[in-house]
């Protein structure tokens, strides 16, 4: 007997047992070239019983990746897609550009609804700004009100033109003017003609009964003449620092021209949990062949695994025109670990991407884990997840407050980037899961038909509630190696 | 191509990887040496037989490896009942002093993998390479990479246990 002690840590005995075997399989003589010649031709002479050997269908082509290329692409058109909707697709920022008087091209970008609110007490009433006081070199400025019609309208000097877009349509309208808005300031009296929300309208301004009239809409101006600030009360400026502000959510009656800004908004949380996950019945169709058998593969496999995770997710907020959750989430459970990244729309129209890693132990898991059994194969699942999350979330919030030519306010350009800390101690229940058709290919990759969704209560204070289907139409594609499963997919 | 020229170019193969049809047949069926070359002769007549269906876009060790492996599982399932451990054959055929324990350790942790694993061992030992796994196999390349290393695991977990019984 051998009184060698191998080392069993490693592969390295494996490998020197297979080295041994080989030695000794070495050893066994076997025919030689003369001899197997003889074989041959006694096996062709002989008449043979029974069905001929049958010869496996060994796949002499090597497997092409073009599941890998077509993902990728899949990817790209994704990002492309997702890409054109959030930056190409909506309307863009009003931008005007001007003059100044001394020459000076320049551009302002005016920010978007929920950083422009002017509010009027009077929602006849209309306030217009800085461009009337004849001092200024911005011949564009920005008339508002907060009527019934929803409207947003741009009166610009140089262009002689009122824009006014309503949020309620999403229809931007553009009329001439027929005369000159400017020249109304600096002159007693005079007229402005146009077309606005579709019927004609008349401007007509004087210094002491400075209004605008648009057809029968009489409209009350108030020049401001103090630099873009007159017209914004301390405790409103103050106010609304800590504000998250929606068009409705302004009922002050006192009439003041409300100039801000834009804000960001960053939430970070952390939290620990249980969650009890179920699957529901899944049912497989397709062949998979191992040893020459067709296996098909049903499972009623309802499961339950503790969790343990935590994650970092963050809304990017920028008015209406962008808006994201990117989620990174990173969970222990009995029967592995999983990390994933999703970036959410907070819109159901949008993308979602997720790149999910796991662990895998296949047998050890019932369910999605058990597809390697079936392929091809149509699958049909459906989950629910409940947890809750704990947590405390910490938000960050920077504001910068624009007068209505776009420029930073003086006296308030500090706000910006100085981030406001409400620590806002959370505790949000969420129900995830997924109702959907799967169809996988042979590589992992797949199609899915089906509703992702997530809804979860709101927060201590009741905010932030997410009744989120985030994605009906989904392409993925699975790749399981070293003992982990990367997922990555693109839902529409 | 004649008979003769193909039956030389046949046995050229043959002779080039006869040592692998002879560990294939071993590993599949541990069998004893006399049974081994009976099973070797059986592979070569099968791999001759459908050696014009051998349209030579694989490398010759996967289509040996391929058919040797398909005879393998078609004599095992003849065989089922007459099938006799090494061990058995060992005590008849072979005197006690040549006992291996290595090889015994071997043909064990062989025996005690399921038969999609044992041909991902066998092929990983005998040195090919991942996507020629996937090629005979059927399966996908990433797939053959994480069973793989579950197998290696397993087989630690195996030879380690015989170890710590053989020598308590």
């Amino acid at each position: 007997m051998s009184k060698k002690v191998y080392n069993t840590k490693g592969n390295r005995y494996i490998k020197e047992l297979y080295k041994h075997f080989s030695d000794e399989m070495d050893k066994v003589v076997l025919p030689s070239a003369d001899e197997l010649v003889k074989m041959l031709d006694q096996y062709d002479g002989k008449e043979r019983k029974g069905a001929p050997v049958i010869v496996p269908v060994v796949p002499l082509k090597p497997r092409r990746k073009v599941w890998h290329y077509a993902a990728a692409v899949l990817l790209l058109v994704g990002l492309g897609t997702a890409g054109w909707f959030y930056f190409g697709g909506q309307e863009g920022p009003l931008t005007a550009s001007t003059t100044s008087d001394n020459g000076d091209s320049h551009s302002n970008v005016l920010p978007q609804r929920e950083q422009q609110e002017t509010l009027v007490a009077d929602s006849n009433a209309v306030t217009l700004p800085d461009a009337l006081d004849g001092t200024s070199n911005d011949n564009t400025f920005l008339a508002q009100n907060d009527d019934a019609s929803n409207n947003e309208r741009l009166y610009s000097r140089d262009h002689q033109h009122i824009e006014s877009f309503d949020y309620d349509t999403q229809i931007k309208t553009d009329a001439s003017i027929n005369g000159n808005l400017a020249d109304a300031a600096m002159t007693d009296t005079d007229t402005a003609m146009g077309m606005q929300d579709g019927k004609e309208a008349t401007a007509t301004v004087t210094p002491s009964n400075p209004v605008v009239s648009a057809g029968s809409d009489h409209r009350a101006v108030q020049p401001e003449t103090d630099d873009n600030q007159a017209l914004v009360p301390e405790d409103v400026e103050n106010k609304t620092l800590n504000e998250t502000r929606h068009y409705s959510d302004f009922t002050d009656p006192r009439q003041y021209f409300y100039q801000s800004s834009s804000y960001n908004d960053w939430m970070i949380t952390f939290g620990a949990g249980v969650t009890a996950m179920a699957v529901v019945p899944e049912f497989w169709s397709g062949a998979h062949t191992i040893n020459e058998k067709k296996l098909a593969h049903s499972s009623i496999a309802p499961s339950f695994k503790p969790v343990v995770s935590a994650s970092i997710t963050g809304c990017m907020d920028y008015g209406e025109r962008f808006s994201i959750w990117p989620f990174l989430y990173a969970e222990i459970n009995s029967q592995g670990w999983r990390a994933k990244f999703d970036s959410i729309p907070d819109n159901p129209a949008g993308c979602t991407y997720t790149i999910e890693l796991k662990s895998v132990r296949i047998g050890a898991e019932t369910g999605v884990d058990m597809e390697w059994l079936v392929r091809p194969r149509l699958g049909l699942t459906g989950g629910l997840g409940v947890g809750n999350y704990l947590g405390l979330m910490q938000r960050t919030r920077g504001e910068r407050h624009l007068n209505a030519t776009g420029q930073l306010m003086p006296g308030a350009e500090n706000d910006w980037m100085k981030y406001n800390w409400d620590g806002i101690p959370s505790a949000v229940f969420c129900a995830t899961g997924r109702l959907g058709l799967r169809y996988y290919f042979k590589n992992d990759s797949f199609l899915q038909l089906g509703l992702n969704y997530r809804v979860c209560s709101g927060d201590l204070t009741g905010n932030d509630k997410m009744y989120l289907p985030y994605s009906v139409f989904c392409l993925g594609y699975k790749e399981r190696t070293l003992g982990m499963m990367l997922v990555y997919g693109i839902s529409f | 191509m004649t008979h003769k020229e193909k039956q030389d170019e046949f046995v050229a193969m043959i002779k080039q990887h006869e040592r692998l049809i002879l560990r294939i047949c071993s590993l599949y069926t541990n069998s004893c040496r006399a049974e081994l070359c009976d099973l070797y002769q059986d592979a070569v007549c099968a791999m001759w037989e459908s050696y014009d269906s051998f349209r030579r876009e694989s490398k010759p060790s996967t289509w040996v490896y391929s058919v040797t492996r398909y005879t393998m599982l078609n004599h095992m399932r003849k065989h089922r009942l007459e099938t006799m451990s090494l061990q058995e054959c060992d005590k008849e055929d072979v005197a006690d002093d040549s006992y291996d324990p290595m090889l015994e350790d071997l043909h064990d942790a062989v025996a005690l993998l399921q038969p999609e694993e044992r041909d991902l061992f066998i092929m990983w030992m005998e040195g090919f390479k991942n996507d020629e796994i996937a090629q005979v196999t059927g399966l996908g390349y990433g797939a053959v990479a994480t069973r793989l290393t579950r197998i290696k695991l397993k087989l630690r977990k195996i030879l380690k246990e015989s170890k710590e019984v053989r020598y308590e």
